[in-house]
């Protein structure tokens, strides 16, 4: 029961997002032939232009969108007139996917070391030193660390590949960069989580036990800590897929978020418009799966019943 | 009792009450938000980040008219100076001063920061504010609370910056199209907040207790529930302020944003990743060292104010 | 003299900001092998503390013991390192806490969390420890154990999971039980249960059981012996029966005068005592309860008194009780009247 309205809901917010772009894109003053304009004969943009459809009524496209996106086609890319949305979602999905799973698994084994480590020494220096780089983390952006890099690491140094994309070695750099919000934001979140609850009543019953350290610490406050920050995932993918767009921009990697970014300058409406339904139905896929995993996970709540 | 008493027997004479409370020493009470201010002032990084602050503030206001030299001014002869006497910062490729653009950056920095989050506040706590207070109240009530939280539910699944960038794509690029794109969902994140702090407060047995007595609704909202909520708002606003300023110059850097030949510090950072790898580092650095400051500053800030509100925490 | 816990002199010290809290200041008392001894006072007096200073769990880094021992089935506990508490720890001691609905790790099963210290300190395999829990819950009165075995504790009511943890401090078959106010958080049948199940362990395994209360009624009802804390010092201790037909302290006067009883004639109200404890930042140098104390003499406040035995086990700290209180005698007379 639950599962269904979530999925309902799923469908309602993602159909509000696809009517929303739709509308805003088709609002947009500009013209999308603005420079073909000048080269072009008249008749040859108009039949361009209703090749795209741009000469029926708005309702007409929008039904004829929302027709093409049920059979997931997201529709031709204006620009690139020898690939389509789908195409370049295609081609742009491994190096952006390989990018942000990279990054999420540094993100998370480190931030969540990072916080426990953090919480178990709670008011002394390691805990200062670690909430002091995290603050530090969270503070500079991804877009000014990854030219830094780029041109210690990469240029000056010449410690890794740069402004190319093929060997796992170009991936490391981009990877560390889109990781270090991450890794400051669940640092701080998992240390917050474990103090709490390393003062809860059942760590005490746990240490009367005569259990070892790391049991207690482990069985009984990690498990326990570590069960809001699933809920935190989210918002954290939404991070990195955002991130992604600069990342992808400034090392030049051939993924989603540049064609995104290209985009926006070329005004592309199928692109953005493609792109943006894909991100947001990405997210919206993550935050229901993730939802379902909290609660299979936490024995606390029920799986069929709507909440507490 | 006609007999002398000896001299020990005295101290086992009745004690005289009045001598009592010499004896008793108590501590005196401290008002919340005195202790609140106690705390605060102790936590080091958190004052640092306060300072930090005020700073930055004071050099965004004075900062541009201290030197002889327009943010906007171009001058060929004079472009990509390194640091000097005559420029602090240095100067751009078109010449302009960029200790003086760094701080007219600042202004709309902090300006779109501000705003975004007053908007953000105002509409965060009268969405969430209503939708928590009629939750419960009758058939109507809970009409408008599950409507509002729909329309919450549905904002808060939408990607944010997407929709900002959507926006911004289709609207004249500037600071109002900025703060509206920044705060048309923005609002959402308080919203869910204060309804929730709502929802418990309601159910505290001092409201309760208030609302059986008689109180009206807006006495009990002014007098119970905001001053209770207080706390958490000032805390989410401290988060929002640098969350607004990020996504300025998160947003400026892919060309979004203010546009040329006003300053603001992600488009500088954008303006100098064509030329870092010619050494010219202060063009990435000053920017790029300022967007971090501030975010530090407003993140320990809020950080101290969070553990300084929390009443458990008793230091 | 077999004494299985002996503290002696016990003064423990809370570091806080506003300085250093004194929570006990010189507690002595002794347990014997199955007896129960009932630790009695208001919150705040030093008896949550002196239970977590036995079990060497005081909170770390700010709660330390400064002098004084606690001598447990022959070993010196505080000086043990935490290793070795640790396999003293649910092993040789096991403890009850107060609040059974946040005592449970609340995404543990059950029978795991009553395993856990079998499988550390006695080395049962998986399946011998699964089953001497299920005997374990059957013993502590669930029913339906082997289904119990597997489910959660928000599926246990309070009562219930007040069982889980006896069973839990159970569960190596400890020498001595440190029950912490294992029946304030409990519906007032479910009290008695508890209490009953207590005493029914108690005469089958033999174990000592340290109970920390405020409530006279528990001491009634399952103490052999009682010691009256305030302020961080035993003020009297006695056996039960010689505590409540003949206390010696000002202080067990006002607990007494303060429970309810059902057959008082006058319909009597409570007497409550008057005033507050002192401020443990600055402890008063004389007796602690010389500010609220009706009978208070000059020199109750300059001067803590030395204990005055009254029997074996009964001795208490009154200056009343000094030869030279006149007061003193004809007010023991007077209140053993108006008392019993």
């Amino acid at each position: 029961m639950y599962v269904l309205k979530r999925i309902f809901t799923m469908i309602v917010t993602l159909w509000i997002i696809i009517t929303l772009t739709f509308l805003i894109m088709h609002l947009i003053p500009g013209d999308p032939f603005a420079t073909d304009a000048k080269t072009l004969p008249e008749e040859v943009l108009k039949n361009m232009r209703a090749a795209y459809h741009l000469d029926e009524p708005l309702s007409v496209q929008y039904f004829l969108y929302l027709k093409q996106l049920i059979q997931f086609d997201l529709g031709p890319s204006i620009q690139s007139k020898t690939r389509d949305v789908n195409t370049l979602i295609v081609e742009g999905f491994g190096p952006s996917a390989l990018l942000g799973i990279q990054s999420l698994i540094l993100a998370i084994s480190i931030g969540i070391t990072l916080g426990v480590v953090a919480a178990l020494n709670h008011n002394r220096w390691i805990d200062y030193v670690s909430m002091f780089i995290a603050i530090i983390g969270i503070s500079v952006p991804s877009f000014i660390l990854a030219p830094l890099l780029i041109k210690y690491f990469g240029v000056e140094w010449g410690i890794f590949p740069v402004a190319a994309w093929g060997t796992w070695k170009h991936t490391i750099l981009p990877s560390a960069v889109l990781a270090v919000g991450p890794i400051a934001i669940i640092a701080r979140f998992v240390r917050a989580s474990m103090i709490e609850v390393m003062n809860q009543n059942y760590i005490k019953t746990a240490e009367a036990k005569g259990l070892s350290t790391f049991s207690v610490v482990v069985k009984h406050g990690i498990r326990n800590a570590l069960i809001p920050v699933i809920s935190f995932i989210g918002p954290l993918f939404a991070a990195v897929i955002t991130g992604t767009f600069v990342i992808e921009k400034i090392f030049a990697i051939p993924g989603i978020g540049k064609y995104f970014v290209d985009s926006i300058f070329n005004r592309d409406y199928p692109v953005i418009l493609g792109t943006t339904i894909f991100y947001s139905m990405i997210l919206i896929i993550t935050l229901f799966l993730i939802d379902i995993l909290y609660r299979l996970i936490d024995p606390r709540i029920k799986l069929s019943s709507g909440g507490e | 009792m006609n007999q002398v008493l000896l001299k020990e027997d005295v101290k086992f004479q009745p004690l005289d009450i009045r001598n009592i409370h010499q004896h008793e020493q108590i501590r005196p009470s401290t008002h919340f938000w005195k202790d609140v201010l106690l705390k605060i002032v102790k936590n080091k990084l958190a004052m640092f980040g306060f300072i930090l602050l005020f700073l930055i503030v004071l050099l965004a206001i004075i900062g541009p008219h201290i030197v002889p030299h327009s943010p906007t001014k171009q001058s060929l002869t004079t472009g990509n100076l390194p640091l000097s006497r005559e420029h602090w910062f240095g100067t751009d490729d078109l010449g302009r001063d960029m200790w003086a653009r760094t701080w007219a950056g600042a202004r709309i920095s902090l300006t779109i920061g501000f705003v975004a989050a007053a908007i953000d506040l105002v509409i965060g706590v009268l969405v969430g504010g209503i939708s928590g207070y009629m939750a419960g109240r009758g058939k109507i009530g809970d009409r408008i609370d599950s409507f509002l939280m729909r329309v919450v539910e549905v904002l808060y699944g939408i990607p944010y910056l997407l929709v900002v960038i959507l926006l911004l794509v289709i609207m004249k690029p500037g600071l109002l199209t900025m703060i509206i794109a920044l705060s048309i969902t923005g609002w959402v994140g308080m919203a869910r907040i204060v309804r929730g702090q709502i929802l418990q407060l309601k159910e505290q047995e001092y409201v309760l207790a208030a609302e059986k007595l008689g109180t009206s609704h807006p006495k009990i909202i002014i007098k119970h529930l905001l001053p209770n909520m207080l706390g958490i708002i000032i805390v989410n606003l401290t988060f929002t302020i640098p969350q607004a300023i990020f996504a300025e110059s998160f947003l400026s850097f892919l060309g979004l944003g203010v546009q040329s030949p006003m300053a603001s510090w992600g488009t500088m950072a954008n303006d100098s990743l064509g030329v870092i790898l010619n050494g010219y580092w202060w063009r990435l650095f000053f920017p790029g060292l300022m967007i971090s400051l501030t975010m530090f500053a407003f993140n320990a800030f809020g950080d101290g104010l969070q553990d300084a509100l929390d009443p458990r925490s008793k230091n | 003299m077999d004494h299985l816990l002996e503290i002696n002199n016990l003064h423990v010290t809370f570091q806080t900001h506003g300085g250093e809290v004194h929570a006990v200041r010189g507690a002595s008392l002794y347990l014997k092998k199955g007896e129960t001894l009932a630790v009695v006072g208001e919150s705040g007096c030093g008896k949550s503390v002196t239970a977590q200073a036995i079990m060497g769990m005081l909170p770390k880094p700010h709660g330390n013991v400064k002098n004084g021992k606690i001598l447990f089935n022959g070993k010196e506990v505080t000086k043990l390192s935490k290793k070795e508490l640790q396999h003293v720890r649910g092993k040789e001691m096991g403890m009850i806490f107060q609040d059974p609905m946040t005592s449970l790790n609340p995404t543990m099963k059950i029978g795991k969390q009553i395993e856990e210290g079998m499988v550390r300190h006695q080395k049962l395999t998986k399946q011998r420890a699964k089953e001497k829990t299920i005997e374990l819950l059957k013993l502590v009165g669930i029913p339906d154990p082997s289904r119990r075995y597997s489910q959660y504790p928000h599926e246990f009511s309070g009562g219930m999971r007040q069982r889980v943890i006896i069973a839990i401090a159970l569960a190596c078959n400890p020498k001595l039980i440190v029950a912490d106010e294992p029946t304030t958080a409990l519906d007032v049948t479910i009290q008695s249960q508890i209490l009953d199940l207590l005493k029914d362990l108690q005469n089958e395994r033999h174990s000592s059981i340290l109970m920390i209360t405020h409530d006279l009624g528990v001491v009634a009802e399952i103490a052999d012996r009682v010691a009256v804390m305030y302020a961080g010092i035993i003020v009297e201790s006695a056996t039960v029966e010689e505590l409540f037909e003949n206390p010696k302290h000002p202080y067990t006067w006002g607990l007494l005068q303060s429970i309810p009883k059902l057959d008082e004639k006058n319909s009597g109200r409570l007497i409550p005592i008057e005033g507050s404890p002192p401020d443990l930042f600055n402890p008063p140098k004389g007796c602690p309860f010389a500010a609220r104390c009706p009978y208070a003499m000059n020199i109750c406040i300059e001067q803590l008194p030395d204990n005055q035995y009254f029997s074996e086990q009964h001795y208490s700290m009154c200056w009343l009780n000094d030869a030279r209180a006149a007061a003193g005698k004809s007010i023991h007379t007077e209140r053993g009247e108006l008392h019993v």
